[in-house]
């Protein structure tokens, strides 16, 4: 017995060989080697047999495997030619399921870079983890906490000459509305900042010409951004150059690249900030510069927040403590997460990436969602293909496999088009897309967005269409019980409820930008321009400037006041009539007598401010009823104000309120009317606003121009038109608004083209039905009805769902509105009517069509 | 142009001089007689089915026989074309051999 088994092959080897050779008839296979076997045994011995069979089977191995891998590739080249062959014969539906996954893909990509853009910024410094900003949390006389970007010029050079955990710091301060003058020509450039040479240790904007080390060495040397300095001297290198800066000269020391757009530093030069006046002082309670810190590698920010608090007591005295309280922000955070006092770049809040990003998702998902309503919805021309492949030994594996292929190849090819059609709707999204952003460095995540794509979108068609036993393929009657449809239809409700959403927010997106637009502010905002006085000397002289502008015919009436209205106002400290030793602070605004008339806000009480009568513009003061309420006055018309000064230079003044005001919005509509204080400030005026009326803009603005060029011949004109200032206010809503809309639209175009594979495919299991009922009578507009009824019953479903969401998502946003419109019951109809009409003219066009088709045609099929 | 790889080659004409007694085990032997060096039966199958595919070869399948225990051996022929290829691999060694002397010598 023994010696029987020994004579046999090693079963271990024997069954593992068996496994190897799938790729031929094992059986015979197997039989050669136990010929062999045999043989061996009866010449060499039972044990030299034995371990040649092991030898044998072993040495197979690597040869199965080359098999197996060119077997499987040659398998899914045959399926890409198949899935060619099947797209190319039916191209309506390869066209739609083409199209609306390019857009969809489009979208994502497009959301996705501009997302990627928001969350790489300041990540191209070397040191980027290591870099932050100093904050500085001031409370105020009043107990009003303020928190804000600026710090003590003195607190950079102490920070790194007292803690060695401090690599470096440097200084920057901002530089605006510069004058240049190159030769004979003026150009004015509003972006830049005062530097210090440790700014290149610390950032890592690199030097095209120019010495790191030196270039912002002496004072009044000047570094250009490529933009600028193509500006200045075109092509030729600047560096060695000078220009006049503010009447000044200057030296081009340097040629900076410029910044690029995901910097939350964004300038066209910098200025040395030697023997400037701000970086010199060692007063360490006033306020100038914005200060970066190096940590070294192994230092916490948390532990030099500590320290960096701990210089208050060294330089400053017991009191500082409650006054200034610092802390450090890393330099990627600022973008999305600082919103202090001096910001110097827009921000976007993460809340808005979160919700463009969930759009995008969801385009994708419906576009998912959408081929595979449309590959199911041709499902019947490929059954018999099924069949025969699965008779001819296909198993389920080989099948899900090739029809996983099929998606694959269709999602690989609306990538291409949605790659081609990025840059094609980019200038679409322009309101999306603040820089330059590109794909390259996304390859991979491309490829993974195509296979988890085509994965999602192709699964359940592969599963579904797999599992069909071939005898049943071959019956003409296929599937009955439309329980298969249910995830089909759920797909379809969730299509809409996206789509319908997105329409709710456009919607109420539109009605609170409408309601803002035509809300009356209190004053006239229409047709004023802002020119901007830089020139001190100009400042004192403001009534002589107000009416040489005058003299310029189309200008109507003009007023001078510090801070551009509207845009700032300054936040003061008073002490109003009955708060004893209380004090308040109250945004204030500098204005002269004609403020009130050319803006045309109207005096509830009392009277506006008198050039006949000097004392108005030493201590009167006018106030509005909002601050009336807040002081607690009755008869606020000759109740004393005492006004503090914000440090020993300003003297107090107390005075009488002389008039009150009918609040009016001078912030924007999303926060409260807020306590208001005029006062009349000569020395503070930096703007002029013009009421101008004309037909031809352009040619007054040319007029003024010149005009100013008598008045200041040192500065430029700068204006702005004050409606524009109000649009800047509301631009991210703006944008949220045009997103939501452009959104809305192709979320709809996908969902159509999905409800056109819906439909089809309804209309193809039920040929027979229609038939029927017509011969027994029934109208075409009967049947129409018949077939959509139930999807526009999905759609009503898909309301129920996004009516809730919708309000929900957009009460939120409402909230950033202290003045708002109620959400109007009209716009969800009107989002519910939008998609019920869209649906119902996308599925009449095929449902018709059924309906109107001869009867005979489908019943004589059997 | 069939352009024969050496290993079709060599399996090609093993199969030419088993004549009708061409089945995996005389195969095998034959080539490992005449290049003096073992292959492994997995290896030779896929060059066997390689053959196949490309209609050199035609796998037929015998009677049951005894040695095998009842079972029947897989037999290989030539078809035309695989005798085309071959005869065509020996006209390219003919014509990219003539000329040169039996013997090479290397003249360093």
């Amino acid at each position: 017995m023994a010696a029987k088994k020994r004579r046999e092959p090693p079963a271990l080897a024997k069954w593992l060989f068996s496994r190897l050779t799938i790729y031929e008839d094992e059986f015979l296979s197997a039989g050669d080697m136990e010929e062999e076997f045999e043989e061996r045994v009866g010449s060499e011995g039972a044990v030299k047999a034995r371990s040649w069979y092991w030898r044998q089977t072993l040495k197979s191995i690597p040869a199965y495997i080359v098999y197996f891998i060119f077997g499987t590739l040659d398998m899914v080249k045959n399926y890409f030619k198949s899935a060619f062959r099947n797209m190319k014969r039916d191209k309506v539906y390869t066209l739609l399921n083409l199209a609306g996954l390019a857009v969809g893909m489009s979208c994502f990509i497009i959301i996705g870079l501009w997302v990627q853009h928001e969350l790489s910024f300041d990540e191209f410094h070397a040191r980027s983890d290591k870099i932050y900003r100093i904050g500085n949390s001031v409370t105020l006389k009043t107990g009003d906490e303020r928190d804000m970007v600026y710090t003590s010029a003195a607190m950079g050079p102490a920070l790194v000459e007292d803690y060695p955990e401090i690599e470096t710091a440097t200084r920057m301060r901002g530089f605006h509305g510069a004058n240049f003058k190159v030769g004979d020509k003026d150009f004015i450039e509003n972006w830049g900042f005062y530097a210090e040479p440790s700014f290149f240790d610390v950032f890592s904007f690199p030097l095209l010409s120019g010495n790191p080390s030196d270039a912002l060495e002496a004072p009044r040397s000047i570094i250009l951004s490529q933009k600028v300095a193509l500006k200045f001297f075109g092509d030729e290198n600047p560096v060695g150059k000078t220009l006049l800066l503010n009447g000044e000269a200057c030296q081009v020391t340097g040629l900076i690249k410029d910044p690029p757009s995901n910097s939350h530093l964004q300038f066209g030069y910098l200025l040395s900030s030697a023997g400037v006046e701000e970086f010199e002082g060692q007063n360490w309670t006033q306020l100038g510069v914005y200060s970066y810190l190096v940590l070294k590698d192994s230092t916490q920010a948390e532990a030099v927040e500590a320290k960096i608090q701990a210089l208050n007591q060294r330089y400053i005295g017991d009191w500082a403590d409650d006054v200034f309280r610092y802390h450090l922000q890393p330099i990627t955070s600022i973008h999305l997460h600082s919103d202090l006092v001096g910001e110097f770049s827009p921000r976007t809040e993460m809340s808005q990436i979160y919700l463009f990003s969930a759009i995008g998702l969801l385009l994708l998902l419906v576009a998912c969602i959408n081929f595979v309503n449309l590959t199911m919805a041709r499902y019947h021309r490929r059954l018999k293909e099924v069949g025969i492949r699965k008779v001819l030994g296909a198993d389920r594996f080989r099948l899900v496999l090739q029809f996983l292929c099929e998606s694959f190849l269709l999602v690989g090819l609306s990538m291409g088009a949605a790659l081609l059609l990025v840059p094609v709707l980019n200038p679409v999204f322009g309101f999306l897309i603040t820089g330059n952003m590109y794909l390259e460095g996304n390859i991979l995540i491309i490829i993974v967005i195509v296979l988890a794509v085509g994965l999602i979108s192709g699964l359940y068609p592969a599963i579904y269409l797999s599992s069909f036993q071939p005898v049943s393929l071959f019956r003409k009657a296929v599937m009955k019980g439309s329980h298969r449809l249910v995830l089909r239809r759920l797909l379809i409700v969730f299509q809409f409820t996206v789509t319908i959403v997105l329409l709710i927010g456009t919607g109420v997106v539109y009605t609170q930008m409408q309601f803002i637009k035509n809300r009356p502010l209190g004053f006239n905002r229409e047709k004023i321009l802002l020119v901007r006085m830089n020139n001190p000397e100009l400042r004192k002289n403001y009534e002589t400037v107000k009416s040489e502008l005058l003299t310029v015919p189309g200008v109507v009436k003009a007023t001078a006041s510090g801070f551009a209205p509207f845009l700032n106002q300054d936040l003061k400290v008073y002490q109003p009539e009955g708060f004893g030793e209380d004090m308040i602070s109250v945004r204030t605004l500098y204005v002269d007598y004609d403020f009130l008339p050319t803006m045309e806000i109207e005096l509830a009480d009392g009277r506006n401010f008198m050039r006949k009568n000097p004392a108005d513009a030493e201590y009167g003061y006018i106030v509005n009823k909002t601050a009336v309420k807040e002081f607690g006055w009755d008869f606020p018309l000759g109740k004393q104000i005492e006004a503090h000064g914000s440090n020993e230079n300003e003297e107090t003044a107390k005075g009488p309120v002389i008039g009150v005001l009918e609040d009016f919005h001078f912030r924007s509509l999303k926060e409260e009317i807020a306590p208001l204080i005029l006062r009349v400030r000569p020395e503070r005026f930096d703007f002029i606003s013009l009421k101008v009326e004309t037909e031809n803009l352009s040619g007054l603005l040319s007029k003024l121009q010149e005009k100013w060029k008598e008045i200041d011949p040192v500065y430029p004109f700068i204006y702005e038109v004050m409606e524009g200032i109000f649009d800047r206010t509301y631009r991210r809503d703006q944008q949220l608004g045009r997103g939501f809309s452009y959104f809305s639209l192709i979320s709809i175009l996908i969902a159509c083209l999905g409800l056109l594979g819906m439909i089809a495919f309804l209309t193809q299991q039920r040929t027979k039905e229609i038939g029927i009922r017509k011969v027994h009578g029934a109208s075409v507009i009967r049947i129409v009805g018949l077939l959509n009824k139930e999807i526009l019953i999905l759609v009503a479903l898909a309301n129920l769902i996004a009516w809730p969401a919708g309000y929900f998502i957009m009460d939120n946003w409402l909230k950033n509105f202290a003045y708002r419109v109620p959400i109007d019951p009209l716009v969800f109809l009107g989002s519910a009517a939008a998609a019920f009409i869209i649906a119902a003219a996308t599925l009449s066009v095929q449902s018709i069509r059924a309906a109107s088709a001869n009867p005979i045609d489908a019943l004589r099929y059997e | 142009m069939y352009k024969l790889t050496m290993a079709e080659e060599i399996i090609l004409t093993a199969i030419l001089r088993l004549q009708d007694n061409a089945y995996g085990v005389t195969i095998r032997k034959k080539i490992a007689e005449v290049t003096k060096s073992d292959i492994a039966y997995g290896t030779l199958y896929n060059l066997l089915g390689q053959l196949v595919r490309k209609g050199y070869v035609l796998k037929k399948r015998s009677q049951p026989t005894r040695e095998r225990g009842g079972r029947s051996r897989m037999y290989y022929t030539l078809t035309k074309t695989g005798i085309n290829a071959l005869e065509e691999a020996r006209e390219l060694h003919k014509s990219l051999w003539e000329g040169i002397p039996d013997i090479i010598t290397f003249e360093g």
